[in-house]
């Protein structure tokens, strides 16, 4: 046995060396890869873009990024797993200039190398630890398991803030928090135990803010930058469900207005410029100085028949942070109807250059329809244009900015037509968008195949969010809530 | 023989045991397996494992959920299941046997297996019930064959937190049952209490753990503590679940007490075998809701498209609830004999054909099959889909991710259809059917040749729509109207408007086909509204057979002079349209 030894451990080796791709033959293409990276603009914080080749079988894939600035990383096996620490290493060191990625793919025992692809390292900080979202089926009346998480974005850790396995038959929703500062953060619980919690400071409320005045409880939220106030929406919201191939779901208010909580003095804010008769305002955002709201409105039209000819144009209106008052006018800052097309998701960027919001065709509830885009207002020169580099021909939707305002993580539906996923795309100084990605993870591939829920109302996280789950959820369970009052 | 038959007694009685209960899962109750099956979806991965691994209990989940995928083929599934009882069994006797309980005690081995399948009358106590009392009565068994004293009492620091991790609450049985094996095997009283004491001690520091270590596992401390699913609400766990657990699992104890009867022992086995059978039958029938398993029966029947037998089903027993009457009616729809025969059954209004929805795991199921049967492809999804989001332990469903990748599939969402396909790629039952699909989507020509697929494409709603339950008398004609070769659309809407006493729209879908019933028979009760809806005309532009006629003169006759005449509640009158719209019953 002795002298084989030495045989048999030759063998090993050289059966070692024949699995690093020398020799391979160059392919004038580019790999087909899930998710798709080719020519992405990445920042140098994010975890490593990890990816699986879906250019047919293979037995070993080889991948080696080489840094335009310098660095070099290699990687091989099954799946790329690429190293976080390694990743990290040669991103920050590549800032500003581009990452190339040789992938070589061996089947049959020969190795063939694709035409590299690069994906850019973005001059701008992501300055985020990571992002919340909500997970849950994608599905109609009922949800299932379903909560609200974070996600550290330099690695592939997820945490959960709380989920109905805690708090069993309670849906929550619309995490928000103050400029990405989760310090100040709210979110809803609906069903049995419902209420909203406001969290400010280190404390929190859970209070029922369905008033005699109002039209029902507060829905879709917006920080105040001072963490005095919280814009809210109050909306009626109805589904109805299409009988063709092409749709599935329709989401619609039949009412909704505009009011904003003063967290102090636990009491809302209502004008009657924002809370009328017959037209419907929703999904108001403070601009970065506070002064103003940005919001959506649309004339009410009588369901069904009226469905399609709900169309929201962007408007604003002044505030008074200092009185806490709204201001006497409200201005259409973007015509949709005028096109046709309804806008809604208003999100200014906190430097104050842009504001996005999202195109469909009608309604206010985008992420059933297909044709959703995303839209890009410059707010000095009013031009407004969609964000083609960032759209697909599915529903891109809901959308917040990192507190740079280079950053901008949004849903879209364009994996496969239904399950919402996360995509990241920056913006420069000259307001050019980027190929967006999708979140990383370890094993793209198989996480997002076999993660059978959507991701909803993503926003960037400055930390991570502290949440006292366990007492939390008692306190949920507990259905003692802080009613609040409507200021005379 | 003698010889032979008296030597394996136990070993007889045991298969006899085994068959009687494989006929009873296979057999008289098919569809409590099927039940079962249909709201889990085991997958062979490391990812499965480990989401199970990562909760008390886990184990027995595991155990349970591998046992249960069998039951997609149901005498395979009982054969699964009789094991597991035989093995409840087995060790239940070898602990007894262990403790002191003599061989003509053996037939009452059985009582735990009796009682667990009485516990199991309620459909939503899950099967990992049975494997962790089967487990913690193994450890017991297995703890008291270390014949090392201190090793025994030692082990016990290791063994409870591992069984209480890997079955639960139901580890909470071993402390008694540890102490009671040092009592029995005529251990000093010293190590008795020692081993008591060390057990309890153990279960306080678990219990304790668990109170500081709750908020890592995002749940509920009394779902900690009590398990997540033995039962399928995992909120709601009945307090027979509890009694279930103290009698099994002291069961063993129990009839190590009984004392021997040296002089009658070959008849006492045989009394107490009879005694088993009679007790078992009884508790059986006391506990078994036949309301309930009746309805779990359609699902069951509709779900493997059993429609004669459902029929048959309905004939022997009337329907007594709408959602009985909703998969007769859909039965009949199908075998083309919903206008020939649907007041033959019960029924209990439009919502006995099409069912308002429910946040039910389960009656959403046979609503879903019936507008998939109906070509109303999105409806059915939606159904499908909330039924999915209803199951209460959030567990996964084959059956119904094999109908969401069936109804993706056929509205052409192949991405998503592919989602739910691979994911059944990953089962060991539906994993050649999901293949086959999953081609379907490469090779379109694959997916026309499949004519289920094609046809429900073809017969689904071309112009769009917004569902309405108020509205559904006209999407069921408006479907019939678009694509007249969906025959059951037709039947449903004819059936629906005489459901809904809206004789006049019955009327007008009737008149839409005026052509074809001129050349063919119209069936038995559509030709009944039809009588009643042209009542006034002397004319009547549609042929309506003799019988008919004289069936309605004989009716209005009786009607007119006393609506109450006992005439009235017999016959062909009793079942006739006339019947149900004038509300004669």
């Amino acid at each position: 046995m002795k002298r084989f030894f030495p045989i048999i451990l030759s063998g090993l080796l050289l059966a070692g060396c024949s699995d690093s791709p020398q020799n391979a033959t160059k392919l004038d293409q580019q790999p087909k890869i899930y998710p798709d990276y080719i020519g992405v603009t990445i920042p140098a914080e994010i975890a490593p873009l990890n990816f699986n080749f879906l250019g047919g079988e293979y037995s070993m894939l080889d991948l080696v990024i080489r840094g335009s600035k310098g660095g070099e990383l290699h990687t091989s096996g099954k799946t790329i797993d690429i190293d976080i620490d390694d990743w990290h290493e040669l991103t920050k060191a590549n800032v500003g200039g581009t990452l190339e990625c040789i992938l070589s793919v061996k089947d049959n025992g020969e190795w063939k190398e694709y035409k590299s692809f690069e994906m850019v390292v973005s001059p701008f900080a992501l300055d985020e630890w990571g992002v919340t979202y909500r997970r849950i089926a994608p599905g109609y009346m009922l949800f299932g398991k379903m909560g609200l998480y974070q996600r550290n974005l330099s690695n592939f850790d997820e945490y959960t803030i709380l989920d109905n396995e805690e708090v069993p038959g309670a849906c929550m929703n619309c995490h928000t928090s103050n400029r990405t500062n989760p310090d100040n953060f709210t979110f809803h619980i609906r069903g049995a135990n419902g209420a909203t919690i406001v969290q400010s400071n280190g404390k929190h409320d859970c209070l029922d803010t369905k008033t005699d005045k109002t039209l029902g409880t507060c829905v879709y939220p917006y920080w105040h930058p001072s963490g005095k106030y919280i814009a809210f929406s109050t909306n009626s919201t109805h589904q109805a469900f299409h009988s063709v191939r092409s749709k599935l779901v329709e989401v619609y208010d039949e009412g909704s207005d505009l009011q904003i909580y003063d967290v102090e003095k636990k009491e809302l804010i209502i004008s009657p410029l924002v809370k009328t008769k017959d037209w419907m305002e929703s999904y108001p955002t403070f601009s970065p100085d506070g002064k103003t709201i940005y919001f959506c409105t649309a004339f009410q039209e009588e369901i069904p028949d009226g469905l399609k000819n709900i169309k929201y144009n962007i408007c604003k209106i002044d505030f008074d942070p200092v009185k806490g008052e709204f201001g006497n006018k409200v201005d259409t800052i973007f015509d949709a109807r005028k096109m046709g097309k309804s806008a809604v998701h208003p999100r200014p960027s906190y430097d104050g250059k842009y504001l996005m919001f999202t195109v469909c065709d009608y309604g206010c509830f985008p992420i059933w329809h297909k044709e959703a885009d995303q839209w890009i207002m410059d707010l000095a020169s009013g031009d407004v244009r969609p964000m083609t580099e960032a759209n697909s021909d599915d529903s891109d939707s809901f959308h917040n900015w990192n507190v740079n305002s280079h950053w901008i993580v949004f849903t879209s539906r364009r994996d496969d037509g239904q399950f919402t996923r996360l995509y990241l795309c920056s913006v420069d100084n000259k307001g050019n968008i980027s190929k967006p990605f999708m979140m990383p993870q370890r094993n793209p591939l198989d996480y997002y195949q076999n993660m059978m829920q959507a991701y909803n109302t993503p926003d960037f996280t400055a930390k991570p969010v502290e949440f006292d789950h366990v007492n939390g959820a008692k306190e949920i369970l507990s259905n003692k809530r802080d009613k609040i009052k409507v200021k005379e | 023989m003698k010889d032979f038959l008296t030597k394996h007694t136990n070993i007889l009685l045991s298969l006899l045991g085994g068959i009687a209960i494989w006929v009873f899962w296979a057999f008289i109750h098919p569809e409590a397996l099927s039940y079962h099956e249909q709201f889990q979806m085991f997958l062979f991965d490391t990812d499965y494992l480990l989401a199970r691994l990562a909760l008390p209990g886990g184990m027995a989940d595991y155990i349970a959920e591998f046992v249960v995928q069998f039951f997609f083929i149901i005498s395979l599934g009982a054969v699964f299941l009789t094991l597991l009882f035989l093995l409840l069994q087995q060790i239940t006797w070898r602990l007894a046997r262990k403790w002191g309980a003599t061989d003509m005690y053996y037939p009452l081995s059985f009582i735990p297996v009796v009682y667990m399948m009485g516990t199991m009358c309620n459909p939503d106590v899950m099967i990992s019930l049975i494997v962790a009392l089967t487990a913690v009565l193994a450890i017991a068994l297995l703890h008291a064959t270390i014949k090392s004293p201190k090793l025994r009492l030692a082990s016990i620091i290791l063994i409870l937190p591992l069984s209480f991790w890997l079955f639960g609450y139901v580890t909470a049985a071993l402390p008694v049952l540890f102490a009671f094996n040092e009592w029995r095997s005529k251990q000093p009283t010293k190590s008795f209490a020692t081993t008591f004491g060390v057990s309890l001690a153990v279960s306080i520091l678990i219990i304790a753990a668990l109170y500081l270590f709750a908020g890592l596992i995002h749940r509920g401390i009394n779902a900690i503590l009590i398990g997540f699913n033995f039962f399928r609400f995992d909120d709601q766990t009945p307090s027979t679940q509890h009694i279930c657990v103290a009698v099994i699992t002291l069961f063993p104890a129990l009839l190590s007490f009984i004392p021997a009867i040296r002089k009658a022992e070959k008849w006492g086995a045989i009394s107490l075998t009879a005694l088993v059978l009679v007790v078992g039958a009884f508790h059986l029938t006391k506990q078994f809701d036949k309301s309930m398993w009746r309805m779990i029966k359609y699902d069951y029947l509709v779900r493997t498209l059993h429609w004669d037998s459902i029929i048959s089903m309905a004939e022997k027993t009337p329907s007594p609830t709408p959602y009985d009457a909703a998969c007769v009616n859909l039965a009949l729809g199908m075998k083309g004999q919903l206008g020939e025969r649907m007041f033959e059954f019960p029924q209990f209004g439009t919502e006995g054909l099409i069912m308002p929805f429910s946040s039910n795991h389960f009656a959403t199921l046979a609503q879903s099959e019936i507008f998939y049967q109906l070509a109303m492809v999105n409806e059915a999804q939606r159904f499908f889909f909330e039924a999915q989001a209803a199951i209460p332990n959030h567990y996964e469903s084959a059956r119904v991710y094999r109908r969401l990748a069936e109804t993706n599939l056929i509205n052409s969402h192949y991405g998503v259809a592919q989602r739910y396909l691979l994911r059944l790629k990953r089962t060991l039952f539906y994993r050649s059917w999901a293949e086959s699909r999953l081609k379907m989507i490469e090779n379109k020509d694959l997916f026309n040749e499949e004519n289920e697929y094609y046809n429900l494409r073809k017969l689904s709603g071309k112009t769009d729509i917004l569902y309405s339950t108020n509205l559904l008398n006209q999407t069921l004609a408006r479907l019939y109207y678009q694509n007249k070769s969906n025959s059951l659309a037709h039947e449903y809407a004819l059936a629906y408007a005489v459901l809904d006493k809206n004789i006049k729209f019955f009327n007008e879908i009737l008149n839409h086909d005026a052509a074809h019933w001129k050349k063919y028979v119209m069936p038995r009760h559509w030709q009944e509204a039809y009588l009643l809806a042209t009542i006034a005309k002397e004319d009547r532009d549609l042929p309506v057979t003799n019988e008919a006629m004289e069936d309605f003169r004989s009716f209005f006759n009786a009607y007119s002079n006393n609506p109450n005449d006992p005439m009235l509640s017999i016959g062909r009158l009793k079942t006739s349209a006339w019947s149900y719209i004038l509300g004669t019953k």
